[in-house]
């Protein structure tokens, strides 16, 4: 079944899967020499099915983008087969025993959610199999005593107590509404977001959970935090969900309220689906797409003249993942050094500069922050105000 | 107070919606005693349809329209694909050929519009609307009306037209009514029609209600308007108005009270309750099952 729809999936991107072949088998044409070593094989794992599909789809793009740049750098050639994990950690864990049992591939990308990183990752475990995931930001994934990983996103506990500081100290907002997906990441955000808005003085004043991908109706919510005197809408969800609650509260009158959520709102279909009530709003991102650094504005740009949109984190993190496996290879790393040489280095990407902890979390990142002005994203170059997070730490 | 009342406003526009929905599945049931478990996806691609019509620069009221003949086309060419050749089988059959018919509807919609959620033009103003203090959505009201009038024609349509009253012939005993020379598989075809015709009308306001168009919306629509149509009593077009409000007010209530995360466990717990003491829903008239 999974198989079978990944097969679909293939099909309708057939020509981009073409244009990747043929990258690939250009760069082995042309370096005989290494033609010869054997290419360095990634597995994807990735949502292509399901509600998440369209995370799937900029991992693809992401690897995709990334396939580029590899072939323009030189180098050990790289293969990459994709695995759809359907969004599912049921699937996930059946995708991560595929994967091992092939003994196809060097290491694996992903997954993409939080829970189908945790259902997968007792198997890859067991196998010493390296995982570099990109944007499973529950805290649980460097947690649990998993050597052989490593991630690109902020962990979810430090990102409650940043979203937490900003809505309090930049914007001097005391009473929060929650809005969160009931899912793995949505509660393990909405947990640290409780407990940082005590630390900071600030009170929840409601919360409202929802099932993701299912419900779309957020009248009654609308209305619930209204009644409770919200005067910050803290949106731990993603873009369809974030978009919605926005133009469904604007409808029945209640706009204006600051708005304050993570990066899986950096996607152009949040303004959409807001209907203009996402003017304003702030947006706490893993990676600045407005970072003033030449790679970040070329990686942009190819991305909207080829596929008229802007880089999700998803597809910012699997191509920077994809260089990083590539660049370390290439300098001698082999599959069962790759982990432990990951965390020694430091990394310039996409989405900045990475450097990683003996967990396989990164260090020393930061939010960036960027609202929507005049319908667009734009950044304002703000920092997160942090004072009061010290008691937490 | 007036936080109450504008969250009954919110449970009835909800309400209203799945009512619409769940028109389609008893006007279906009425006639044939089979559960179209098709329907959500039929109305899934309507909406879609619709959507790719408005983006083409075509006016509202022909774009829909145009929508909802896609509609009545597809549920012709589900009837005809996917019910037609095991209309004569266990009942069980049609059921699954029809989730299978469903499936097919779903990824062929994800292969043309893709994964992601769209957003629906607000083709009725959505401006809020004051009145004794509570604020209203221009929108939901629309929405009721618009409901209450297609319950009311449907409801005309099969009790007092010439074609509602040879379908009911088809409904009571399929073969005699063929015998008494009324077109049965004309009959049966235009059902699944004026069904599909409906239900993406029902979709196209769900769409800009909630503002988006999706390809979970058929699985959606499915569970939600199933539901709906059991509790008000399948096959009752009152009851599937019924029904269809008494849901969206459950779901309301169960915000209010046990927290949004509860919203679909509590609703369908009443629906449960409902059905243990009234098997035959709210309004439906207890009937013969027929082998």
């Amino acid at each position: 079944m999974a198989m079978m729809t990944q097969k679909n999936g293939f099909t309708r991107r057939g020509a981009l899967r073409l244009g990747m072949g043929s990258a690939a088998a250009a760069t082995l044409a042309a370096r005989p020499m290494l033609a010869q070593a054997a290419p360095l094989r990634i597995a994807l794992a990735a949502p292509m099915t399901g509600d998440s599909a369209s995370m799937g789809l900029n991992a693809q793009r992401g690897a995709a983008a990334a396939m580029k740049l590899i072939e323009a750098a030189g180098g050990p050639a790289v293969t990459f087969d994709i695995f759809d994990d359907m969004g599912q950690p049921r699937e996930a864990a059946s995708v991560a025993r595929r994967i091992t049992d092939s003994g196809d591939y060097d290491l694996v990308v992903g997954h993409v959610n939080s829970s189908c990183t945790l259902a997968a990752m007792p198997i890859y475990a067991d196998y010493e199999m390296p995982v570099l995931c990109g944007s499973s930001s529950n805290s649980q994934v460097t947690e649990s005593g998993w050597e052989n990983i490593v991630r690109m996103t902020i962990r979810d506990d430090y990102g409650a107590q940043q979203y937490s500081a900003f809505a309090v100290n930049n914007l001097g907002k005391k009473k929060m509404a929650i809005l969160f997906a009931n899912d793995d990441y949505g509660r393990g955000l909405r947990d640290k977001m409780v407990i940082a808005a005590d630390a900071l003085g600030a009170e929840v004043v409601a919360e409202a959970g929802f099932t993701p991908n299912l419900d779309k109706d957020f009248s009654s919510i609308v209305s619930q935090f209204k009644n409770a005197g919200a005067e910050a809408f803290m949106l731990n969800c993603n873009y369809t969900e974030g978009g919605l609650f926005l133009g469904q509260a604007k409808s029945a009158g209640v706009e204006g309220i600051a708005t304050v959520g993570p990066d899986s709102l950096l996607y152009n279909e949040y303004i959409e689906l807001a209907q203009g009530a996402a003017e304003g709003s702030y947006i706490l991102a893993a990676y600045d797409p407005y970072a003033d650094s030449d790679t970040t504005r070329a990686f942009m740009s190819g991305f909207r003249e080829a596929y008229d949109a802007l880089p999700s984190q998803v597809a910012v993190f699997t191509s920077d993942l994809f260089i990083l496996a590539h660049q370390l290879m290439a300098a001698g790393s082999t599959p069962a050094s790759l982990i432990g040489d990951i965390k020694a280095t430091e990394f310039q990407g996409v989405g900045g500069t990475y450097h990683w902890d003996a967990k396989g979390d990164v260090k020393d990142r930061t939010f960036a922050v960027i609202t929507v002005k005049d319908g667009k994203f734009a950044s304002t170059g703000a920092a997160v105000d942090e004072t009061g997070l010290d008691a937490l730490r | 107070m007036d936080y109450y009342l504008e969250q009954l406003s919110n449970g009835i526009a909800v309400g209203s919606i799945y009512a619409l929905i769940a028109l389609g599945y008893s006007l279906v049931y009425s006639i044939l005693n089979l559960i179209n478990f098709a329907h959500g996806y039929v109305i899934m691609v309507g909406a879609f349809v619709a959507l790719a019509l408005l983006q083409a620069g075509i006016p509202a009221v022909p774009a829909i329209f145009l929508a909802c003949c896609a509609g009545a086309l597809i549920a012709m060419g589900v009837e005809r694909i996917a019910y037609r050749p095991v209309r004569h089988s266990n009942r069980i059959v049609p059921m699954i050929s029809a989730l299978g018919a469903g499936l097919v509807l779903a990824a062929g919609a994800q292969l043309i519009w893709g994964p992601e959620v769209h957003a629906f033009p607000q083709l009725i103003p959505r401006v809020p609307v004051e009145i004794g203090g509570v604020t209203l959505s221009s929108q939901s009201l629309i929405i009721l009306a618009i409901s209450l009038v297609l319950v009311a024609a449907a409801s005309w349509f099969l009790h007092r037209t010439r074609f509602g009253i040879a379908a009911q012939c088809v409904c009571q005993d399929l073969a005699t009514a063929q015998l008494m020379g009324i077109p049965v598989n004309l009959i049966i075809v235009a059902v699944y029609a004026i069904g599909g015709f409906l239900g993406v009308a029902g979709a196209v306001l769900f769409a800009m209600y909630f503002n988006a168009v999706f390809i979970q919306m058929g699985l959606l629509a499915t569970t939600k308007a199933w539901a709906a149509a059991m509790l008000g009593g399948i096959g009752s077009f009152s009851g599937a108005f019924w029904g269809g409000i008494l849901l969206g007010l459950a779901e309301t209530a169960a915000v209010m009270t046990a927290g949004s995360a509860y919203r679909d466990g509590v609703s369908l717990a009443i629906i449960v309750l409902v059905l243990l003491l009234k098997p035959n829903g709210l309004f439906g008239a207890p009937s013969a099952e027929r082998s």
